[in-house]
């Protein structure tokens, strides 16, 4: 039997920050990873090879479309998603090395096993090897993650229809791929293998993709996917999803069709991953959404377990999680997190990437009656232009005051760009601060001052900026 | 003088003709070349496949042996490649074709048939539960099929290199024994050498050449493990069925990460391997 003062069971981002804070507050802490290497889904099936992925395939795209436009080479479309997949298991090694060095610095034990609550302040680990270690803590952390969702209708098999932990394993670039969802996963590798030169199809049920987002920025999606050659096909109700036998996947529709391709992703969403974890011994039971709930401080209903990340729901952001990992450290040290405030920015890694922060432009009509909107395309910014990335848009939002309340942006460095957006919207500053202030030219956040300069007009104009009409 | 004790030494003479690339190496059947590659191409359909395994009429027969076995078979009797390929799925068939081929390609009568059969034996059990140690891992599934199936390739293409050299009846071939023990001492070189020739995917000729631990392995670790663990339970089941405790301290295991109840999922799917094996071998 171990004892330590903070036991945190999963080591993604969640389970990670909240170690190393309690640590770093003086406790002694053991973190459990089931899986072989510390970071979780995040590291090993989610944010880290999706992203690497994309970025991967879209500088290899870039430097092909170079050289065929120079006329050395012909655009050579035979991209191996094994090679990719090989550069992304290279950065995956980095990740946990990395990652594994600062909870060591930090006198965190890492323990790789299998947690599960005996009481509300004991926990069994069982190893891969079979053997079982109980520990006994003062506090514990819940950051076990999520999996993806499987639905009764579609036979995942992870050799024909994939679903977001198993896709990376694809030796091969199918011709075709019928992808489930329209939300963040679903759209991310819909348009990493739309950009690779596979057909695919997104269907959902919803009439638009990324539906959550600002309209304009859900529409630039869509409107690149399908230049990418990419269909989208909404408002569609699959009702079974089978490998036919020889070659190809069929969905059938609730009225009949049968939609067919190579491989499919099923990307309808991810659970929270607490089956296993016995929290009933401790005391706890899940939501009606199978999630832990939790108040501001992430403590659970029980005062000294506490919970962040997938398992306590939305937004399920790894830069969230993180957040709500160090926080539930804080309170079960006693300590003050600090103000968050309320603008949380996203970002989602498709191509085009896409961010956002604030209100949709629907969500500030619907709270202040109207809005006022500035918008900047790519195409007008030189850094645009000049990095042949001239399809974006940023676009700035305000109450009928002036006040602004959202930034969203879609094309190149959109998710890092968006942080600009969020420290005003923190600080409170007005529009008239991108103009009135000097940007690094060319830069992609000159977008910012002639978004603003497109808002102030809409404002002497009462109206919506000259670029939204 | 040394030269003369090396002509009358077969298994100097082999550990020269593998060094040197001049061992005598089976040929690949050109219809199990051209299945290997339409399995690698963006372009193979399944009208592709049926109609490659047809211009071999030795191959289109016995796939057809094959899928009407009680492993493979449904209700209804199986008449035609199309039909197989719409029952069993172009992927299974592909594999289904290529086994048979590559074991025609190296089961030639000879002084170790019956090793050769064994070797053979333990490509295929392999082959299967590589598959399936894949699927349960989430890893690519083709890939360890193909890597199972050929992980030992090097021994037959050894004993047939052995055989050759002892063809002109001026040396006398080994017993059993020790050429087994020559052919698994060759099994690297000689497979990869033999993979080469075949064209087959550069991952087979990484996997069978990689000697060390796992850590050594990079990108292709998770891979070797996949497939030895396959190898642990092919070799397991050879003597009835698998104990849980005799493959959960593989260093494999360990490796992959699988836990008990992961292992006895595994495990669950014996039957399933063995039907599969014994219909292959039909």
């Amino acid at each position: 039997m171990s004892r330590v003062d903070v036991f945190v069971i999963g080591s993604g981002p969640a389970g990670q920050k909240a170690a190393i804070q309690a640590a770093k507050g003086g406790l002694s802490v053991a973190i459990c990873e089931r899986l072989r290497e510390v970071g979780g889904a995040c590291v090993q099936f989610g944010t880290i090879p999706s992203k690497t992925l994309r970025e991967r395939a879209v500088s290899r795209t870039r430097a092909m479309r170079e050289l065929a436009r120079s006329g050395r080479e012909e655009l050579d479309q035979s991209i191996s998603v094994a090679d990719l997949i090989g550069e992304t298991g290279a950065v995956l090694k980095a990740h946990d090395r990395y990652m594994t060095a600062q909870l060591e610095r930090n006198g965190v034990l890492v323990v790789h096993g299998r947690a599960r609550f005996l009481d509300p302040h004991a926990v069994e680990v069982q190893f891969a090897n079979g053997q079982i270690e109980r520990f006994e803590a003062d506090h514990i952390v819940i950051a076990s993650g999520s999996k993806p969702r499987r639905l009764p209708h579609i036979e995942t098999d992870h050799e024909h229809i994939y679903d977001s932990d198993s896709v990376l394993s694809l030796g091969y670039l199918p011709r075709s791929m019928m992808v489930f969802g329209g939300g963040v996963i679903a759209c991310e590798y819909a348009s990493i293998f739309a950009l690779l030169g596979v057909e695919v199809t997104l269907i959902d049920r919803y009439p638009m993709p990324l539906g959550f987002l600002d309209a304009d920025l859900a529409s630039h999606f869509l409107e690149a996917f399908e230049r990418l050659g990419g269909v989208f096909r909404g408002e569609c109700d699959v009702r079974n999803v089978t490998f036919d036998g020889v070659s190809a996947v069929i969905a059938t529709t609730a009225d009949g069709e049968e939609l067919c391709a190579d491989k499919a992703l099923c990307a309808l969403g991810r659970v929270s991953q607490v089956a296993d974890l016995n929290i009933e011994a401790a005391g706890l039971t899940v939501n009606d959404r199978e999630l832990i709930d939790v108040d501001d401080s992430g403590r659970t209903a029980v005062a000294h377990i506490y919970a962040a990340g997938d398992v306590v729901g939305p937004p399920s952001l790894a830069s969230a999680s993180m957040e709500q990992g160090r926080r539930a450290a804080c309170a079960l040290l006693g300590i003050d997190p600090g103000d968050q405030g309320d603008f949380l920015p996203s970002g989602i890694y498709s191509v085009p990437e896409l961010a956002s922060v604030g209100l949709t432009e629907a969500q500030a009509r619907e709270r202040f009656g109207d809005a006022v909107i500035g918008k900047a395309h790519y195409r007008e910014i030189a850094r645009g232009l000049i990095a042949d990335s001239a399809s974006g848009l940023l676009k700035l939002i305000a109450a009928p005051d002036g006040k602004l309340v959202g930034v969203h942006i879609v094309g190149a460095a959109a998710t890092d760009l968006i942080h600009i957006g969020q420290m005003a919207l923190i600080h409170g500053a007005p529009h008239t601060v991108f103009i009135e202030n000097v940007f690094n030219f060319p830069t992609y956040a000159e977008s910012y001052r002639v978004a603003a300069l497109d808002l102030a007009a809409a404002l002497r104009e009462g109206g919506q900026g000259r670029t939204a009409a | 003088m040394a030269e003369s004790a090396t002509a009358m030494d077969p298994s100097l003479r082999l550990r020269e003709a593998v060094a040197d690339g001049s061992l005598n190496l089976p040929v690949l059947p050109s219809v199990a070349a051209d299945v290997l590659a339409l399995s690698q191409s963006e372009d193979g359909d399944a009208a592709g496949l049926a109609g490659l395994i047809q211009t071999d009429p030795a191959l289109a027969s016995n796939v057809l042996r094959i899928v009407n076995t009680p492993a493979f078979r449904g209700a209804a009797e199986i008449v035609a490649l199309q039909q197989a390929i719409a029952r069993l799925g172009m992927g299974r068939i592909r594999e289904i074709a290529l086994s048979i081929a590559v074991k025609s390609a190296l089961t030639q009568p000879g002084p170790y048939g019956a090793l050769v059969q064994e070797a053979w034996q333990d490509a295929l059990a392999t082959g299967l539960w590589a598959r399936e140690v894949a699927r349960a891992c989430r890893k690519n599934v083709e890939n360890a099929y193909l890597c199972g199936l050929l992980h030992n390739i090097g021994v037959p293409v050894a004993l047939h290199g052995l055989t050759a050299i002892c063809e002109d009846g001026a040396v006398e071939p080994p017993s059993a024994e020790p050429a087994l023990s020559l052919a698994v001492d060759m099994l690297r070189p000689a497979g990869v050498a033999l993979v080469e020739r075949w064209k087959l995917p550069a991952l087979v000729a990484t996997f069978i050449a990689h000697e060390g631990p796992y850590d050594s392995a990079g990108e292709h670790a998770d891979l070797i493990a996949t497939v030895d663990l396959g190898i642990s339970l092919a070799g397991a089941m050879k003597h009835g069925p698998i104990e849980p405790d005799r493959v959960q301290e593989d260093a494999a295991v360990a490796w992959l990460h699988l836990y008990p109840d992961d292992m006895q999922g595994l495990l669950a799917l014996e039957t399933s391997v063995t039907d599969q094996l014994r219909d292959l071998n039909a």
